[in-house]
């Protein structure tokens, strides 16, 4: 009988305590919101000028996508690419689609040249300017905005910073078997989580985004597999040499197509 | 009496639990044979995530709330370009009649077609019904299917094929 009173006392003892933690756990939410946490903003300062800072590189990147369907139920998609960056202007991109699409997106610093083997064709374009000139260029006029790319622009940094409304140090954290910092910041468009590794790299493992002003909130996400912050990167890296029997097609942003249209 | 009373209480309980395995197992089955089925033509394949922009981009749904402001301000403008408008309308009118009875048979011979400048996706191009045919004018390739002259063009970043007009002579 005793014993029973005792883990009756028990019990009530422990239901009176969870609201206290729940209020408690709510409270220190609240504190947190609206505030820029000193070492989420380090964090994410020491990686955006290390990235900024590197002459070249190259990363593999396996990314996805949340794309909302009529009928409610959202769907993921996503690619790997593998990214070399030679600054001040060339870069290429080399995309898998998951559903086995694959081509290339590449700037020499004279030309911008997309490619898809599958389809065997190609189309290119005259752009002169850095890296991030042709990221604009091949993003707004050629309407082709390269998932990730704003991590191998200069201006990541204020890109990240602008407008932050909070950001949270979450804690240490691994990813992909490094020891990383995980960040949580909001704007006025998008969340983001970054991953940071930790040590004299600080460079970002995994990413993912929620476009919370989109209607059902989808988010992308992605890790980056590999960083070689010195790769051997020959000329040929950077050109397009057309194989056989692929065509050159237009670009119908910019070109006039033949027939007339549009 | 009470061990028989418990044994029926357990055994509803299992013939319960098993009813909802079964279920369930008839679900999953639908499931499967869907994606058995082939996967759905209209299936989106990209949206506002699908760039991965970090947010130097407003959102749709911000850009519709300055559009509704400037629609309003458009609105006060057009309330006074509608009055001086109406009687310029007045004379249009009667030449805008006799230009429809022309476009009328133009339109007779067109309406087969696509409108050209439709972009039509890989997907979209793999699923015509036509059987399409390459032919080479002036060192252009086109497409033929049906009644309709196709190029191939890169639009938004993807291959896509595009109505364009018939090559002369064709």
């Amino acid at each position: 009988m005793r014993v029973l009173r005792i883990i009756l006392l028990l019990l009530i003892v422990a239901l009176l305590s969870v609201p206290t933690t729940v209020i408690a756990a709510g409270q220190s939410a609240e504190q947190s919101e609206g505030q820029v946490e000193e070492q989420a903003l380090e964090v994410l300062t020491r990686s955006t000028n290390y990235l900024a800072n590197l002459k070249q590189f190259h990363v593999s990147a396996e990314f996805g996508f949340d794309v909302l369907q009529k009928s409610g139920q959202m769907i993921e998609f996503g690619a790997h690419q593998e990214i070399t960056v030679q600054r001040p202007n060339h870069f290429r991109v080399d995309f898998t689609n998951r559903d086995g699409e694959f081509g290339s997106v590449i700037y020499d610093g004279e030309e911008v040249i997309l490619s898809n083997p599958e389809d065997a064709v190609y189309a290119k374009a005259p752009f002169k300017g850095e890296v991030d000139d042709a990221l604009g260029f091949i993003s707004k006029e050629l309407q082709r905005p390269i998932p990730l790319q704003d991590f191998f622009a200069s201006n990541l940094g204020a890109l990240l910073m602008a407008k932050i409304e909070s950001g949270l140090y979450v804690e240490e954290s691994t990813v992909g078997g490094v020891l990383c910092d995980h960040v949580a910041m909001r704007n006025d468009n998008v969340d983001f989580q970054l991953w940071v590794a930790q040590g004299d790299k600080p460079l970002p493992r995994r990413i993912i985004i929620t476009y919370k002003n989109e209607e059902e909130r989808p988010q992308f996400r992605a890790q980056f597999l590999k960083w070689e912050l010195s790769p051997k990167i020959a000329k040929e890296n950077f050109s397009f040499i057309v194989p056989e029997k692929t065509v050159r097609i237009p670009f119908a942003e910019l070109d006039v197509l033949e027939g007339g249209q549009p | 009496m009470m061990i028989w009373k418990w044994q029926s209480v357990i055994t509803v309980c299992a013939v319960f639990v098993a009813l909802f395995f079964v279920a369930t197992e008839a679900d999953a089955r639908r499931g499967a044979d869907n994606k058995r089925g082939g996967s759905d033509k209209s299936v989106s394949r990209s949206g506002p995530a699908s760039k991965g922009s970090l947010g130097g981009e407003k959102s749709a749904r911000s850009n519709r709330q300055d559009n509704k402001a400037d629609a309003r301000d458009d609105r006060n403008d057009r309330r006074d370009d509608v009055r001086d408008d109406r009687n310029d309308r007045h004379d249009d009118r009667r030449d805008y009649r006799d230009d429809v009875r022309d476009d009328r048979q133009d339109y007779y011979d067109d309406r087969q077609r696509r409108r050209i400048g439709v972009a039509l996706t890989r997907s979209a191009w793999r699923s015509l019904s036509c059987k399409s045919s390459k032919v080479i004018v002036g060192g252009v390739t086109y497409y033929r299917c049906g009644n309709d002259w196709y190029t191939q063009a890169y639009k938004g970043g993807s291959v896509t094929y595009i109505v364009v007009v018939t090559p002369a002579g064709h």
